[in-house]
C-alpha cells in the first residue's frame, strides 16, 4: 500500500431480508408488460447487477392520423422498483429515458395534374423515405 | 478634646473594581490603659491610603464606651455597614481587666459612581466542526455491521432498447423489448485516507 492510498467506503449494502421488485409503467403509447423481475439482495454498495430478464413493451397504434406531416409523438420508458417490507415504491429508482415513437418511412404529398381531358393519361408520382437502412428496398 | 494620637494602621484586604475594602486597626495606649479596635471599611473612588494617620478622639474615661471618630481630614468615609468590635484592656492597681464590646456599625455609604461603558467589541465565535451520522445494520445474530456514512440508492443505471423488427425505428404497434437491464447500488461513496 503505497503513501496516499485511499480507501472508498460507501453508503449500506442493499437489504438481505426485503425483497426487490422491479416491473414497468404504462404511459400514453406505451403498455408495460405484466412481467415482474427480482433483483438480487445485499447489493454491495457502487456495485452494479445484471437483472435477470425482460421487459416488452407494446406501443400503441394511433386512433387518429393527422394529414399532411409526418407523424410521430414523444414518450418514455418507465422501470419502477418495489420493496416489500416496507411496501414502497423506491423513489428515484429510475430517470424514464425518452423515446420517440414513428413510422418507418415518410411519404410526400403525391403529384398530379389537376385536370385531364377526355382520354387522357395521367402519373401519379411520390416519394417514399425510409427512415432506417433496412426498410430501404421498400 | 484631647488629642489621643491614636494610631490607624489600615489594610487593604480586597480590591473591587473603584471599591477598596479592608481593616482598620485603631490603637491607643498610655501608661495605664490601651485599647485597640478593627472595623472593617470600605471606600468608594480611593486614592490613597497611608499606612499610619493620625485621628481624633473623645478623651475616654475608664469603662466607658470609646467612640472613635476618624477626622475629615482622612479625606475618607467609612462605610459602616459592618460590625463593630473593640476590644479594651485596662490596668488599675495591678488588675487587668479586658472588656470586648461589639457594636452594631451604621448604614452603607452610597454607592461609588457608574463605571466606564466596556470597549470590548465582541464579535461571534468561528462555526463548529459539521456533525455527521452513521448507519449501523443490525444482523439476525444481533451484531452490528457498519458504520456507513449512508443508505443503499438502488437505480437502473442501463438497459437496452431493441425494437420487434430491429430497424432501429420504434413503430407504432410495435412490441419494444427492454433487455440487458443494469441495476447499480450508488449510495453515496467517499474516499478515506488509508
Amino acid at each position: 500500500m503505497h503513501q496516499g492510498s485511499h480507501l472508498t467506503v460507501g453508503g449500506t449494502p442493499s437489504p438481505s431480508s426485503a425483497q426487490v421488485t422491479m416491473d414497468g409503467e404504462s404511459t400514453d403509447w406505451l403498455i408495460a408488460p405484466r412481467t415482474t423481475h427480482l433483483l438480487p439482495k445485499s447489493i454491495i454498495s457502487g456495485s452494479t447487477v445484471r437483472l435477470d430478464g425482460r421487459f416488452t413493451f407494446r406501443a400503441k397504434r394511433p386512433d387518429d392520423i393527422p394529414v399532411g406531416r409526418p407523424f410521430e409523438v414523444e414518450d418514455a420508458f418507465k422501470l419502477r422498483g418495489h420493496m416489500s417490507g416496507i411496501d414502497r415504491v423506491i423513489r428515484g429508482f429510475h430517470q424514464p429515458r425518452a423515446i420517440k415513437l414513428q413510422y418507418p418511412v415518410e411519404m410526400t404529398k403525391p403529384k398530379y395534374l389537376r385536370c385531364l381531358t377526355l382520354g387522357q393519361e395521367a402519373v401519379f408520382s411520390w416519394k417514399v423515405v425510409p427512415l432506417s437502412a433496412s426498410v430501404a428496398n421498400i | 478634646m484631647e488629642d489621643l494620637g491614636v494610631k490607624v494602621a489600615m489594610r487593604v484586604t480586597a480590591h473591587r473594581g473603584q471599591m477598596v475594602e479592608g481593616l482598620v486597626k485603631l490603637s491607643y495606649s498610655s501608661r495605664k490603659k490601651r485599647w485597640i479596635y478593627w472595623q472593617r471599611w470600605s471606600l468608594s473612588e480611593f486614592k490613597a491610603v497611608e499606612e499610619e494617620r493620625r485621628a481624633h478622639a473623645e478623651p475616654l474615661a475608664q469603662g466607658a464606651m470609646a467612640v472613635v471618630q476618624v477626622h475629615p481630614t482622612l479625606g475618607m468615609s467609612l462605610a459602616l455597614s459592618s460590625l463593630i468590635v473593640r476590644k479594651e484592656i485596662t490596668k488599675n492597681e495591678g488588675v487587668t481587666k479586658e472588656i470586648t464590646r461589639q457594636n452594631v456599625a451604621g448604614k452603607a455609604g452610597p454607592g461609588g459612581k457608574a463605571g466606564e461603558p466596556s470597549e470590548a467589541k465582541p464579535v461571534n465565535g468561528t462555526d463548529g466542526a459539521d456533525g455527521y451520522a452513521n448507519i449501523f445494520i443490525q444482523k439476525p445474530d444481533g451484531n452490528f455491521d457498519g458504520p456507513f456514512p449512508s443508505a443503499y440508492k438502488l437505480e437502473v443505471v442501463e438497459f437496452e432498447v431493441v425494437d420487434g423488427n430491429e430497424d432501429g425505428i420504434l413503430e407504432f404497434g410495435e412490441d419494444i423489448v427492454l433487455r440487458n437491464i443494469r441495476v447499480r447500488n450508488s449510495g453515496w461513496c467517499t474516499k478515506v485516507p488509508i
